[in-house]
């Protein structure tokens, strides 16, 4: 089942177009990593995805239903989003923050949680782990920790499409690892879809259902790793030559530039 | 708020105590609600005032309750609540611990219109509503020209904000600069802020504007708290930044207006109460809105009652720059020591 799909969709900020024509579509527990140069459109993909920009032109449908014809809670019922780096509030603790994602289901004069909210919230600090630091404050935590305590705020949401942009680029390697596995655990219990923006090409295609190769706002593929990555599409993604060799954890990709191998 | 302080030096984690950080701020507002109530030149004990409320008591007891003090403390709670409150708000949306209920350019406006009252010594009566006015229109425009298409761009409003106010302080300025002692003086006690001789006319005036915005002000808690996580977050769980922004700006508008019309420019009570608070109560804006306007509303109390204890009465808001600024250096300095112990 589609769940989320476009269908020409053009957006960019204000009126500077900066992706065009993009027929995007993701099924349910399915995961998309959008892969692309600095400033090609992956990550304004996913803010007009999440509601943050407008679409220039075409639309999204979200169950076959128009997001346009959406409310922003209703929005944020089906979508959770997770910056590239949130910011971190002062005093809160991993409970606190985590409790926030069950505002778009509270009224404007509910004040605090209700019995429904807290078990959300205790799922999903059990689920990513944090049951020790949940006392806690966030500003506290290292950052695997803090990202794990954000992707809890997401899952409180419970939405039905997670969009993450750049989840591991402050990590070092371990938690990069521990954050990928995570998504991947929490994709399956839940049946979520999740949209990422990878820039590591090993991690993304040993993750990823599919990736999508995006170039100057255009989306060249979108398919199944082993399918559409090989030399000649990394070369037109990245304008980079890449050596690719098989291993146990599947085909990995080394990039090097044009004369380098030979020195 | 983030920038300006770093963690206090002790925090209560705990729901409860946090609850019971707010529970303290009250007992203390209604102590010093109390004291101000019983000192003055006259003083009144705990039975003569409760005879004054129902009106048992001597004559000059009833009046001294009714006509004074009674006004006077009232007045004094709403503005410190309103000044608190604001402070909060604005700290909060703007995301700046230095954000002050004057930072968009209500001071100024209201400043403007009031200095031009006084030294062209028309309408005297309707100062405070000229304060009013002033202080509204302007933050209506600082708001305006800060509105892109769909959102309150945040650097357009603070920079929008100083740049009304050095305008209209300059012609402020040039206004007082050619007028006589008289009105001079009269200008710069209001400028000060000061809540002498207030009562019942001035409270019955603010009073119907203050108390609805304290309450919407006390729901805003929630949006506060998902602006705290940064503008794509917030959207993303649902927040829109133009209706957020202009609520919340509309919120701290209408109470710093309010308050400025009872009691001129008493500074320092909006960009202290609300650190002080979360020290008590940590960051969560649920607990620190309301809190602030309690604490604003003790805090301004206190200050009013110290300002009229003297041989002679001093301008309130002289008293809130004296003991503001050194609480603002300590609490500067405690932060920077924890940040240091604890690495």
């Amino acid at each position: 089942m589609k769940i989320l799909q476009t269908n020409k969709l053009s957006c960019g900020y204000g009126k500077t177009l900066i992706v065009e024509d993009v027929d995007f579509q993701i099924k349910q527990s399915e995961w998309i990593s959008i892969l692309g140069a600095n400033g090609s459109g992956k990550s304004t993909i996913l803010k007009t995805f999440a509601d943050i920009l407008e679409p220039i032109q075409g639309e999204i449908l979200i169950r076959n239903e128009q997001k346009s014809k959406k409310t922003k809670n209703e929005i944020a019922k089906l979508i959770a989003y997770l910056p590239q780096k949130p910011n971190i509030p002062k005093m809160i603790t991993v409970k606190e923050l985590v409790a926030m994602g069950r505002y778009p289901y509270s009224k404007w004069w509910q004040w605090g949680l209700n019995d429904r909210d807290l078990k959300e919230v205790e799922h999903a600090i059990k689920l990513t782990d944090l049951e020790q630091y949940s006392d806690c404050l966030v500003e506290e935590l290292s950052g695997g920790e803090v990202q794990r305590a954000f992707i809890a705020l997401a899952l409180a949401q419970k939405a039905e499409i997670l969009l993450l942009d750049e989840p591991t680029t402050f990590l070092d390697i371990q938690f990069q690892i521990e954050i990928l596995d995570l998504i991947k655990k929490i994709k399956k219990e839940r049946n979520i879809a999740v949209i990422s923006v990878i820039h590591d090409i090993n991690l993304a295609s040993r993750y990823s259902d599919k990736i999508g190769l995006i170039n100057k706002g255009r989306m060249l593929q979108l398919g199944e790793p082993e399918k559409i990555l090989d030399k000649q599409t990394i070369k037109n993604t990245f304008s980079i030559d890449v050596e690719t060799m098989s291993s146990s954890l599947g085909q990995q990709y080394a990039p090097y530039k044009k004369g380098e191998k030979d020195e | 708020m983030g920038e300006g302080f770093g963690s206090p030096p002790f925090y209560f984690v705990k729901f409860k105590n946090k609850v019971f950080g707010l529970l303290c701020i009250l007992a203390a507002l209604i102590v010093v609600f109390f004291l101000s109530l019983s000192i003055g030149a006259v003083d009144l004990g705990f039975s003569r005032i409760i005879d004054a409320i129902f009106l048992r008591a001597d004559e000059v007891a009833n009046t001294i309750f009714w006509d004074l003090r009674f006004p006077r403390s009232l007045g004094s709670i709403l503005v410190g609540a309103s000044l608190g409150m604001s402070g909060a708000l604005l700290q909060g949306m703007l995301r700046n611990g230095l954000a002050s209920p004057f930072l968009l350019g209500i001071s100024a406006g209201a400043g403007l219109v009031v200095v031009v009252m006084i030294t062209l010594g028309s309408f005297p009566l309707l100062v405070p509503l000229g304060a009013w006015l002033g202080a509204l229109a302007t933050t209506a425009l600082v708001f305006l020209l800060a509105k892109t298409r769909k959102a309150i761009s945040v650097p357009r409003l603070i920079l929008g904000g100083v740049a009304f106010s050095s305008l209209f302080g300059a012609i402020q300025s040039t206004l007082l600069l050619f007028s006589d002692d008289g009105r001079i003086q009269a200008a710069l006690t209001w400028l000060i802020g000061s809540l002498n001789s207030r009562g019942w006319d001035d409270v019955s005036m603010a009073a119907p504007w203050i108390i609805p915005s304290l309450i919407a002000g006390c729901f805003l808690g929630k949006q506060l708290n998902l602006l705290s996580l940064g503008d794509e977050m917030a959207q993303s769980l649902g927040v829109s930044l133009l209706k957020s922004r202009i609520l919340i700006g509309a919120c701290a508008a209408l109470l710093t207006a309010s308050a400025v019309s009872i009691a001129g420019l008493v500074g320092f009570v909006g960009l202290i109460v609300p650190h002080g608070v979360r020290f008590l109560v940590g960051d969560d804006n649920r607990l620190v809105l309301p809190g602030s306007a309690l604490g604003g509303a003790m805090i301004l109390s206190l200050s009013d009652l110290v300002a009229r204890s003297g041989p002679v009465e001093i301008p309130v808001g002289i008293v809130t720059a004296l003991l503001g600024a050194p609480t603002f250096i300590f609490l500067l300095y405690s932060s920077s020591q924890t940040r240091r112990q604890t690495g």
